[in-house]
Parts: structure tokens; sequence; C-alpha cells
């Protein structure tokens, strides 16, 4: 199964990276510069992962983005991946309360990173699988 | 009162002596008739009577009883009849004493009752007053009854009448007094031996003269009834009442056995003439004798005590160590107490009692206090007169002396006579309060000057001080804060937090307490010191925040102080640190994570050729990036940390360093060029090349940064010349202009800040610190630097450099 991811930074280097770090795997990939881009996209497409940058211009920052996915009861499956240069305690505080599923502080290892997207899609396969089970039944 | 009750109010003491008394009485009255009267009509003494009034004066009018009975018994033990003795004992005999105590009991003379003492002439003429009366009164009851009874005939009643008043008269005037002096007092000199001596020569002198004069010892040798008013005067001087009336009772006897037996002066004449000459005599020998005593005891009794309250202020004063004076106003003269002299350190004898040697002694410059305090209260404008003046000693020394005094008498005409003070050394007590009056000025420059503000409170929870720092901080008025409530101030400074913060009210927080707070209605112009050390005054309304140490005192009162610490400053630098450190932090994380991503990534697998370089050529590009950040930090580091030491000015050309710079900056990524317009001829400048290459570089690298690539960027130099009366004022202006974003008038207000990031996304990376580099580089050129933006238009930035003076 193809997984849809979504990166998320205002910086065109870093997207690139995450790109070519995300090129082991087998996904569709698609990029979006600000938070409201961001948002048409997860709304549009649907994808299952978001890796999500905190500092954004624009109206919307990361932290806003991923809030505003979460309290949306039709998009808030969508496993969401706070990418930030703040590791502070607050700012992972701020990431948990605005509902973030994971946090990642740069720099990362690009193998973490995999790993990390990884896990998340089995889980994901799992749940999909015995949610097809229980229907079926 | 039942009889019965009244015979019980006698207690069994009462009646042994009532006893005694009429015992007594019969006696009296048993020789009286037997050795010297022949008749009771021939009594110039009556001696009952004075008894009888002694015996109710010294214990009560109850004991008329004892009378009554004593002299009835008398009487009938004489063989007298019944019923006239009887009736006579009783409304005359017992009548008139009872008459003259109860008239002493209730008479009084210039205020004062009769006291038994007879302690002064008032009270023998009050005993006087009472004995006439009284008398009067018998004589005339006993002569009625016996002419009733028949043994008086009625054509002798005013005869028999007088007889009988003079009689009792002189009896109490003669007896009474004795009985009560006797009774009530034992003399002084009764105890001391010296007087022994010459109360046994008085006596005996007195009885020897008394023979002579009465009894016609020496064959009437001389024949002065007068000389025994000496006797009088000697006991009246010497012995008081109790010796006078002795011997006036030694006379009486005399006088009287010598009249009735026709004797001595008083036997010349007639039985009848003899007897009323004795009377008259005695009589006033008495009434002289006892007034003279009684007079002169009052007097040195008065004397006594005056001696005795001048004792007790004399030593009261001494005592206290006090000087005293007493100034007559109209002679001039004062006495200064011994006392007065040694505090000066004069001996009794050095120092005459005049006014000169007061006012001499005056310290100068104090003389004219003192004159005119003196003279307010000798104008009656102030009740007392006091003044603290220097004295001279007489080493020359000089000490604090309290002067204090009141006028006390005058002359007939209104002025002040006599005026009594005292001198009080108060030398220590001054340099005391000097010392005092030092420490507290000293404390207080200290509590006024000190830059924390200081609030202290009292055990009523009223502000008690409020020093200056504190109004500076807080903008709040002196005049509000003394005096009020904790509770109101508490509200004050609410106010002051307004609606957003907190002000944490001492009874909600532990003691001892520091707590921060934020001040954010505070109005109070705040000083700042710019880097060069000038203050300038910002009137803006601004976040102020204070640290405030609550301290409870263990004092009876004073409860707590707080001190106010103004941190704002403090707390905007460990902000900006922070921001700062979170910024540098995201700034350098960034292309950390691409060079550390990217270096990975090619570890573990290849890509293809293109992706491959494009990957190296990022690497190496972030890692330029760092490099730079890094540089400006270590930059401004070195800048802060050794002013001045970092440069290394050098007299030279700058068009060299305008023009290569020109031709070789250029940003990554950006394929402008500054464009130079022409230079004209410019001066030497002493500059630090590097550091000036630096400083034109950021204002490129910003011009470049925050334009679009469509834009031009451009540079320009200018020289201002320039001159005063005094010297050459040109300067050189180096100006670079950019058509890009621009800033709007709150970024530009603070373009200089340290950290501070008009646009702090991604997008234009950078630390706050580049024009912070430019503005210290130029700073310590003393120049200066001009910016001039508009939003959405571009941004004009000039470096301003002095030329020198050669």
């Amino acid at each position: 199964m193809t997984h849809k991811l979504l990166v998320v930074d205002d910086n065109a280097e870093v997207r690139n990276l995450l790109r070519l770090t995300l090129s082991f795997g087998d996904y569709s990939i698609r990029e979006a510069s600000n938070g409201v881009d961001a948002l048409n996209i997860i709304r549009e497409w649907r994808p299952d992962i978001v890796l999500l940058d905190i500092m954004m211009p624009g109206e919307k920052d990361g932290l806003q983005v991923c809030r505003e996915v979460k309290q949306d009861e039709y998009i808030n499956d969508t496993f969401i991946a706070m990418l930030t240069a703040r590791g502070q305690k607050q700012d992972m505080q701020e990431g948990n309360d605005a509902g973030a599923d994971a946090y990642l502080i740069k720099p990362f290892s690009p193998m973490e990173l995999n790993k990390m997207v990884k896990r998340f899609t089995l889980v994901k396969e799992s749940v999909m699988a015995s949610f097809s089970r229980n229907c079926h039944d | 009162m039942k009889p019965i009750e009244y015979l019980r109010s006698y207690s069994r003491a009462d009646l042994m002596r009532m006893l005694g008394i009429a015992l007594f009485f019969i006696l009296l009255t048993k020789v009286i008739f037997t050795y010297i009267y022949t008749s009771a009509e021939a009594a110039v003494v009556w001696v009952p009577s004075g008894v009888s009034l002694g015996v109710l004066l010294l214990y009560g009018k109850r004991y008329w009883p004892a009378i009554f009975i004593g002299i009835l018994a008398g009487y009938l033990l004489l063989d007298r009849p019944l019923l006239p003795s009887v009736s006579v004992a009783l409304f005359s005999n017992t009548l008139e004493p009872v008459i003259g105590a109860w008239l002493l009991s209730i008479v009084q003379y210039r205020g004062r009752l009769f006291n038994a003492t007879l302690s002064d002439p008032a009270d023998l003429i009050t005993l006087s007053v009472a004995a006439v009366i009284s008398c009067c009164v018998a004589s005339i009851s006993g002569c009625v009854l016996l002419n009733i009874f028949g043994i008086y005939q009625w054509g002798h009643f005013v005869v028999d009448m007088l007889h009988w008043w003079m009689g009792n008269l002189l009896g109490i005037l003669l007896i009474t007094p004795l009985i009560l002096t006797w009774c009530k007092l034992t003399p002084a000199w009764l105890s001391t031996p010296k007087y022994k001596i010459e109360i046994l020569s008085y006596l005996a002198l007195a009885f020897i003269s008394g023979q002579i004069l009465f009894l016609g010892w020496m064959n009437n040798f001389f024949g002065d009834s007068y000389w025994m008013f000496v006797f009088v005067c000697w006991g009246a001087l010497r012995f008081g009442l109790h010796g006078t009336m002795l011997v006036i009772s030694m006379i009486a006897v005399q006088s009287m056995i010598g009249a009735s037996h026709g004797i001595g002066i008083f036997g010349n004449n007639n039985a009848a003439a003899n007897l009323i000459n004795t009377w008259f005599y005695l009589i006033t020998l008495s009434l002289v004798g006892m007034l003279l005593s009684t007079v002169i005891q009052k007097r040195r009794q008065s004397e006594e005590q005056l001696a005795e309250h001048e004792m007790r202020w004399k030593y009261a004063l001494e005592g206290a160590g006090d000087g005293v004076w007493d100034w007559n106003l109209q002679t001039n003269e004062v006495i200064f107490s011994k006392n007065w002299k040694a505090m000066l350190g004069y001996a009794e004898h050095e120092m005459s009692n005049s006014l000169p040697e007061w006012e001499c002694r005056v310290h100068p410059a104090d003389k004219d206090s003192v004159l005119a305090d003196m003279q307010a209260h000798l104008d009656g404008k102030r009740s007392t007169y006091a003044n603290e003046h220097r004295m001279q000693c007489k080493d020359g020394s000089w000490k604090w002396i309290l002067d204090r005094g009141m006028v006390f008498s005058q002359t007939p005409e209104g002025k002040p006579l006599r005026m009594v003070g005292t001198h009080t050394d108060i030398t220590r007590h001054k340099q005391l309060e000097r010392a005092l009056k030092q420490s507290e000025e000293d404390l207080y420059t200290l509590f006024a000057q000190s830059p924390d503000g200081i609030i202290v409170i009292d055990e009523t929870s009223a502000i008690l001080h409020v020093n200056e720092a504190f109004c500076q901080i807080t903008g709040v008025g002196y005049d509000s804060l003394i005096s009020i409530q904790e509770e109101k101030f508490d509200s004050i400074m609410q106010e002051l937090c307004g609606e957003n913060s907190t002000y944490p009210a001492t009874a909600h927080v532990p003691h001892p307490s520091v707590v921060s707070f934020v001040l954010q209605n505070s109005t109070q112009p705040r000083r700042r010191t710019t880097d060069r050390g000038e203050q300038i005054e910002i009137f803006i309304p601004e976040h102020r925040v204070l640290l405030r140490s609550l301290i409870e005192l263990d004092q009876p009162r004073l409860s707590r102080v707080m001190y106010f610490r103004d941190i704002t400053a403090e707390t905007l630098i460990d902000r900006m640190k922070s921001e700062f450190l979170s910024t540098a932090a995201h700034e350098l994380r960034t292309p950390m994570s691409i060079i550390l991503g990217y270096a990975e990534l090619l570890k573990l697998r290849s890509f293809d050729q293109n992706t491959e370089t494009r990957m190296v050529d990022s690497i190496h590009d972030q890692s330029q990036s760092i490099v730079i950040l890094l540089n400006e930090l270590l930059d401004l580091a070195r800048i802060e940390a050794n002013a001045g030491k970092a440069f290394n000015m050098v007299k030279e050309q700058i068009a060299p360093i305008i023009e290569t710079l020109a031709e070789t900056f250029m940003l990554a990524d950006d394929t402008r060029k500054v464009k130079l317009l022409p230079l004209p001829k410019l001066p030497e400048l002493m500059i630090d090349k590097e550091k000036i290459s630096q400083a034109l570089k950021n204002c490129l690298s910003n011009a470049f940064k925050f334009s679009d690539e469509t834009s031009e960027v451009s540079m320009e130099v200018v020289l201002n010349q320039t001159a005063d009366k005094i010297k050459d004022k040109s300067e050189v202006a180096i100006t670079i202009r950019d058509h890009g974003i621009g800033m709007t008038p709150q970024q530009l207000a603070r373009i200089f800040e340290k950290f501070y990031r008009a646009n702090p996304t991604g997008k234009y990376p950078g630390t706050g610190l580049g024009m912070t580099l430019i503005k210290e580089i130029i700073e310590h050129h003393h120049g200066r630097v001009i910016i001039e933006s508009e939003y959405g238009k571009g941004t004009t930035m000039t470096l301003i450099l002095p030329v020198p003076n050669t």
C-alpha cells in the first residue's frame, strides 16, 4: 500500500532533504511551504502522515496547523510529526498540547525519521486490517 | 438614745477615768475651801472651772457626769444643803464647761476651729471668747438659783454675778491652757539636759520673786508687780506655753494667798479691793503670757517649717547637681549657689554675687538669644524663661548650660523685682544630641540615596517611611504613600500592575519573600543610559519588572520593610538572551540538519549523479552559513569584551576599500553587484580597515538580502565640509540604498537592538546582530549611523565617519 505523505517546511533545502530521506520507502510525497497551503492539501489529498515544521511564516504556524487538524473530526486520524529546532521542554509540551503524535528535533538522523514513519505505517496497516475484518463480520 | 444604751456607751476605761475625775474634784473643792478661801465669793481664780472645761476638752462633753458628781460630792462634804447644791452643781458648774466645749466646737476664727493644742494665737482668742460667754451663763444661772434658794440676796445680784464670772473666767484662762498643753504635748525641753538647769533656775527665781512680791519675803525688798512680766517673757521665749503657764499658775497661787491674807503688794487694801487688783493683774499676766508664748511658738514653728522647706528644696536642687541663682532686678545683685559656681569650676569665694559675673561668661554667639528670651519673659510674653547656651568655665572651656527661671515678685508698679532660676549642665546631653543628629543624617542620606525603593511599615500597619527611589521607580508620589494603611498600598500597587498581572499582596505571600511582578501602568520617566554614558529620559508607559524583598522586623515600632529593586533591565536582558539563544539555536540547527541529513543519506546509499552533486553543494553552502553565523557571534562577543582593544586604528584612505568591496561583494545565489557612484576626492580617515570592511559588508548584505534580484543596490560616498570657529568638522558619508522591503517605523526604532530581527522567520536568515555590529564599529570610529526606510519601498543606510583634524 502506498502511503501518502505531506512535507511542510518553509525552507526548500529542508523539504528536499526530507524527500530524499523518505526515498527509502514507497511513499507518495507532496510538499507545502506554509500553514495555509498545508491545511488545504490535508483536507483535499488526505495524507496519512504529515511532517510539520513549527516555525513558518504566514497566518498559521506549525502548531496552529496541528491544532486545527486534530480538532477537525474528519481529518484528525492524520498522523502528525512535528519537526523543529526548538528542543525546550516547554516547546515539547506545546506540541503535545496541540495534539502532535510525534516530535522530532532538528538535526535528526534520516534513519530515525524512516524508522518512525515505517512504524506508523505498520500500525496503520494493522488498524486498517482489523477494521476491514470487523466490517466483514 | 435610751438611758440604758446611753450608759452602755461608756467604756470601762471611761468609767474609771470619770471616777478619778470626780474624786479629784472632791479633793480640789476641799483643798480650796480649807486652805485658800474662806468663802466661794472670795475666789479670784475658780480652779474647778478651768479643770472642768479642760476635762471636757480632753475627753469629750460626755464626761459631764464626772464633773457633776464630783462637784456635788464636794459641796455635800462641805455640809452645803442638798437641793441648792444639786441645782447649782448641775446648772452652773456643769453647764458652764458643757457650753464652753460646745462653743469651741463650732466657733471659727479666721476659718480655723479651736485646736486643743493651742498652737495658734487664734486658739487663745476662741478660748477666751468661749470662756467669757460660758462663764456669763454659769454665773447668771448660779446666782439666780442661789437667790431662789435664799442663800444670796437679790440686792447683791450684779456684784455676785460679776464676782462669779470673774473667778470662773480667770480659772478657765489660767487652768485650762495649763491642763491642755501638759496633757496634749510633751515639751521639747523636758528631755534635754541643758534645759533642765535653766528651767530649775527659772522656776526657782520666779518662786523667790513671787515670794518677795506677794508674800512679804525680805520685807518687800522690791515692790513692782511688773517684775513678773520678765519671767513671763523669759518663759514665753524659752519654754513655750508649758513653762509660761506653770509660772503663771505659781504666781497666781502666791498672789492670791498674799492678797487674801493681806500681805505682799496686793495686801495693802481691803480684802475686796485686793482681790480685784489681783484679778486684773492675773488676767493681764496670763493673757499676755499666753499670747506671747503662742505667738512666739507659732513664729518658731513657721520658721522651722520654712527652714525645713528651704532645706528640702536646697537639697533637692543641689542634690540634683543644679545651680541656683537669685536675681534682684533693682540692684542687679545675683546670688549664685555654691553648685552654680562649682559647675563653672569656681570655689564659692572666687566669684562675687553680681549680674556681670554671669553676663561676661555667656558665649558671644549665644548672647543674643539669651537676652531675647530673657526679655520675652520679663516683658510678660512668656510665662517662664528658658534658654540653652554656653558658659565659660574657669579653665576657659565651654559648657552647655540649660538656664531656666521665673520672676516671682514684682515692685508695686508691676515691674519684675526678683527672679530665681536654675542652671543644669547639659554638655553631655548636647554632645549626645549632636552625635545622634549626625548619625541620623548619615542614615537618612543612605536611605534617601538608595537605588532600591524602600517602604517601612510600622506596628499599626501604616507606612512610616518612603524613600525617593521608590517614588522614582513606581511613579507614585510621596504624599500619596506616607501614613497610608498597608491595604491601600496594596491596592495602589495592583492598579499599577494593571489587569493582566497580579501584585502579590503581603498577606498572601510567605515571609520573608522575594517576588517579582510587572508594572504596566507606570508612566514614570525612566532614565536610560546610552552606551556613551548619557542619560536620557523616556516618557512612555512601559513594562517595569520589580523585585520585592519583604522582611519581617522583630521590632516594637517597625513591623516590616520592603525593598523594591528595578530589575527591568536584567529581565529584558534575560529575555533577549533566551530569545537570542532560541533564535541562534534555530539558525544553527536548520543548516546542521541539512548537513547531517545529506551526509547520512550519502553514507547509506548512492543516488544519481545530479542529486548527489546537489546534495554535496548543499552541504557546502550550509556549512558556510554556519561559519558566517559563528563569526558574527564571535565578533560581537569580542567587541563587547574588549571595547577599544579590538580596534586597530590607522590613518589611511577609505576609497580603495570601498572600491574593492563594490567589485567583489556578492551575496550567495544573487547575481547582483552593488552600483558604486563615482567617488569624490577624500581625505585620509582614522579607520580600522578590517572592521570598516566588515561594517560595509553587513550593510550591503542587508541591502541585498532584503531586496529582490530585480532591484538595484547603490553605494555613494560624499564629503561634507563644515567648520565652526574652533575646528574643522568635516565628515565622510557612505550611503547604501536599496529598494527592498523596507521597514515600518516600529521596526526601524529597534533596528540596532541586539538580536532584534525585523523578520524572525526563516525567509531572511540572520542572527539580529548585523546592525548591532555596524553600530558598534562606527561608534568606535566616533562616527554615526543614519537609517531611513519606508515599508515596501526600500532602505537607505548612511555611515558617517569624521575627518580627523590635522
